[in-house]
């Protein structure tokens, strides 16, 4: 697609093709979806774990990008991000409509499948920002881990995390919430201290 | 969140539903009418937002089944209106269409889409005879968008099916509303959209429902009709 380059020779930028897409413009939305379709579909797979629901829903994100491109704000997120939060929140749409969550979601053995998967192909700098996700996962109590992965990669309400964990309604609650709040600094705190000796693994 | 009140620590585990898109019903709109009201609380929800986007970086990237991006390219055109229909219906005193397939583009958008679309006529010029199955037509004319005291910002403008038509303007005074016209090559008019105006700068994308090769201008009225801004696009160079 030589023609999607700038006259530079460098690939044209993410948001230079959404915008062609979004003006009808068939060859921009193809070299975009193509650039997307990898990251999309993954994230569908990984929360549906069905091949064909997550086709669907991989081409509703994209075919909603298409239609919302006004709304995306290339300060808040790259649009990688952006795509891989509309594909999660379709996925998981999808999975409530069919009331089943695929893969045991005993997060330790579940995201082990991630690593291998990902590690060969993806360039050094998103390798490394994936360690940090991964390491403050891993920094998570057990419990908070677990009601955490149902949550945000499963989509479970409060009350089926009780239901599966055997636990109260309100613990359930605050465990996600501690778990993701928790991530979250561990997070903003590796951004701010640029560590690599910081294991993320004091308790 | 310095500025939260005890308030917010009643909300603090519906936030984190709400982030991960799991709570409904009546905690949801409580939680989503407190947000309106909190600044704090509203910045959390960022942030925790953020940080599940974070988490999905951990699902890994897979290739969907060969031939997706085509039938998702088809889907868009399913649910696309039929704007190629548009292109004939240039006639003079022609009614105003309720909807003639613009869209708004935040500025970013708008800046990178103009680049696109010149590096994409660059690229074309320079690969001329070249390309089999491509248009030979696409052209991109760029003109600066003038009022009686200076420049204000520019018109994009290029050819295919359909052309679409881009500007962004910078402006001080209170206008309200702004109708954008062009004209064309036999002197007719013909608006192609009508635009709010509130922050001091606007941009849109038009996809034209004339034959762009035949637009000459385009001119920003405001509600009197008074002409307030205007671009005088240069000829096309392709034929």
């Amino acid at each position: 697609m030589s023609i999607y380059r700038s006259h530079s020779g460098e690939e044209l930028s993410d948001e230079a093709l959404l915008a062609g897409m979004a003006a009808g413009d068939d060859r921009a939305g193809a070299t975009f979806i193509r650039r997307h379709q990898g990251r999309v579909y993954g994230v569908a797979l990984a929360i549906t774990a069905d091949a064909a629901a997550a086709e669907d829903v991989a081409q509703e994100t994209l075919i909603r990008a298409w239609r919302h491109a006004d709304v995306f704000d290339p300060r808040r997120a790259s649009v990688s991000t952006w795509l891989g939060s509309i594909a999660r929140n379709l996925a998981i749409d999808a999975l409530r409509v069919r009331r089943a969550v695929p893969v045991d979601p005993d997060s330790v053995e579940w995201l082990g499948m991630f690593d291998d998967r990902t590690a060969p192909d993806v360039a050094a700098e998103r390798a490394e920002s994936l360690a940090v996700v991964r390491a403050a996962l891993d920094a998570l109590p057990v419990e908070q881990r677990r009601a955490l992965v149902r949550s945000a990669y499963f989509g479970q309400t409060a009350t089926e995390i009780a239901a599966a964990e055997d636990i109260a309604v309100g613990t359930a609650k605050s465990r996600v919430r501690l778990g993701l709040a928790r991530v979250r600094d561990l997070l903003a705190s590796r951004e701010t201290r640029d560590g690599v000796e910081n294991r993320g693994e004091r308790e | 969140m310095s500025d939260s009140t005890p308030r917010c620590a009643h909300f603090e585990d519906d936030l984190a539903g709400l982030a991960t898109g799991t709570l409904t019903g009546r905690p949801r709109s409580e939680v989503l009418e407190h947000l309106q009201s909190c600044p704090a609380c509203a910045a959390e929800l960022d942030a925790l937002s953020l940080t599940i986007d974070a988490l999905m970086t951990l699902a890994p990237d897979v290739q969907p089944p060969a031939g997706f991006a085509d039938r998702t390219i088809a889907r868009m055109k399913e649910e696309a209106p039929a704007l190629g229909a548009d292109s004939l219906t240039e006639r003079g005193g022609s009614r105003e269409r309720s909807r003639p397939g613009h869209l708004r583009l935040a500025r970013p958008l708008l800046v990178a889409a103009a680049a696109l679309l010149v590096g994409v006529g660059i690229g074309m010029a320079a690969s001329t005879n070249k390309a089999p199955g491509a248009s030979t037509t696409t052209a991109v004319r760029v003109a600066s968008l003038h009022s009686t005291d200076g420049t204000r910002g520019e018109a994009v403008l290029t050819s295919g099916h359909p052309g679409l038509l881009m500007v962004s303007v910078d402006y001080t005074e209170p206008w309200s509303r702004v109708t954008c016209q062009v004209t064309l090559s036999n002197g007719h008019r013909r608006v192609v959209g009508r635009y709010a105006m509130s922050s001091g700068y606007a941009s849109w994308a038009i996809r034209l429902p004339v034959s762009a090769t035949s637009v000459r201008s385009v001119q920003l009225l405001d509600t009197q009709g008074a002409t307030v801004a205007w671009a005088r696009l240069p000829k096309t160079t392709t034929s």
